[in-house]
């Protein structure tokens, strides 16, 4: 408890500090846990999450402020350690009760105008979940119905029932602590075949032409 | 149903005031002896403090407050001593009104988990999800505290609840090593105390008190006893809340 508060830096200093924070951690699994994603981070391509200037906030414009950079001290972007399973849950709980709430008011709007707004609702729930615990296996689901409604605003597309059905495959899986990567994609599939245009950026390849 | 650390209590302090009198000087020593349980105490004849070791607790009179701390858990003994104190307090020092009750708890709720990850539950759950605001919380939050002051007449509330590492613990509970550690092992006893805090836990304080020119004296028992309640009622939310 306190009230100091530091921003999310990229210099050397502030990195070697959370570092040195989690040093001092009796947990030598969480510790391990948060090395591994520093270290994945520094040597990854771009994920998604960095394209949205999730994980590196500035950086591009402090790289662009330097003149050189020596490879020596090349710049890391500082990952968020991971939550436990019992903070990333707690945290889920908490968004996907607003998002079941608006999910269930939407049915109630369908073909309405006022709809857009529990749409827009959802869409925020989402990223919100995603930029605080991108690790949850559940935001795998939640991205999938991100996709469904927020490209080319094809949320106005879709039924109230489609809606209730949606609401009912993410209540299930909202209270899962430990959710496994069959659950997801069950959902995901379910999800797909209700009618949601989960993959609204695939591309189609002619195979025929191919050969 | 996902079960919530239980919440623990680490210190209970009562004090009421009242108005000074001079008769406080005649009676105070005797009104002292009446409370049993109390084999160490100490006056500078202005005051007297009775004290319990082993029990962690003890009562300070002065001439317009007198008071009941514990550092200990044990609800029973402090619902014993605090009807004790309060039967026969008021009579021996003459006072038939109070100006003030205060109750206060200060509790832990343990956690298992990384203290960033309680500050942003905590982040989640009290700050205003307004963009607005992230524009001048620059960053990323490292840590919180919030405070509170509320009222439900006839009762006001002070309530301070944060997240907490261990290292922070000693400061906010005030364990009282003067009053309630005997001298000859202080050193050896606090460190095991400080030992026993949790690594990571929710710190929550409830000051529960009210205030009047004229607070019958007979009413000091039922303040206590409807302050309790508050309290715990309060931390469960608190609990339910947080960690839901």
């Amino acid at each position: 408890m306190g009230t100091a508060r530091t921003g999310n830096s990229i210099n050397g200093s502030s990195h070697s500090s959370i570092n040195d924070d989690f040093e001092k951690k009796a947990d030598s699994s969480e510790y391990d846990q948060f090395k591994r994603s520093t270290a994945s981070e520094s040597t990854k391509e771009p994920t998604f999450f960095n394209e949205m200037g999730w994980s590196a906030t500035g950086l591009e414009e402090e790289l662009d402020e330097m003149d050189t950079i020596p490879v020596s001290q090349s710049f890391e972007p500082i990952a968020l350690p991971q939550h436990n399973v019992e903070a990333q849950f707690i945290i889920r709980k908490h968004i996907s009760d607003q998002l079941l709430d608006s999910l269930q008011k939407i049915q109630e709007h369908i073909g309405e105008p006022s709809a857009a707004i529990f749409a827009r609702k959802i869409i925020e729930l989402i990223l919100d979940m995603r930029d605080r615990i991108p690790f949850d296996p559940f935001l795998d689901v939640a991205m999938a119905l991100y996709d469904a409604l927020a490209y080319k605003n094809l949320w106005v597309k879709y039924t109230a029932d489609q809606y209730k059905v949606a609401y009912k495959i993410l209540y299930r899986l909202i209270n899962v602590k430990d959710i496994k990567d069959k659950n997801t994609d069950k959902a995901i599939l379910e999800l797909e075949e209700l009618g949601f245009n989960v993959l609204p950026f695939e591309v189609s390849i002619d195979l025929d032409s191919e050969t | 149903m996902k079960k919530r650390p239980n919440p623990r209590l680490y210190k209970v302090i009562f004090e009421t005031r009242y108005k000074p009198d001079l008769s406080f000087y005649e009676n105070y020593i005797s009104a002292a002896r009446q409370l049993t349980g109390y084999p160490d105490w100490e006056t500078d004849r202005l005051r007297v403090i009775l004290k319990n070791f082993k029990n962690h607790c003890s009562v300070a009179i002065t001439f317009k407050s007198f008071s009941y701390t514990q550092d200990s858990e044990n609800r029973s003994l402090e619902k014993n001593n605090m009807q004790n104190l309060l039967k026969s307090l008021p009579s021996a020092l003459n006072i038939s009104s109070f100006l003030r009750y205060g109750y206060r708890n200060k509790y832990i709720i343990p956690v298992n988990m990384p203290f960033h990850s309680l500050v942003s539950i905590f982040e989640l759950k009290f700050h205003s999800q307004n963009d607005k605001m992230n524009n001048f919380l620059i960053g990323k939050v490292k840590d919180v505290g919030y405070s509170f002051d509320f009222e439900e007449k006839p009762f006001s509330y002070h309530l301070r609840i944060g997240p907490m590492k261990q290292n922070q613990m000693k400061s906010f509970l005030e364990f009282n090593k003067k009053y309630h550690l005997s001298a000859e092992t202080e050193v050896a006893d606090y460190e095991k105390i400080l030992k026993s805090y949790p690594q990571i836990g929710i710190y929550a304080d409830i000051d529960v008190y009210q205030e009047s020119e004229n607070l019958e004296a007979s009413t000091a028992l039922t303040f206590v006893n409807k302050a309790r309640e508050k309290s715990k009622i309060i931390i469960n939310n608190i609990n339910d809340y947080i960690l839901e």
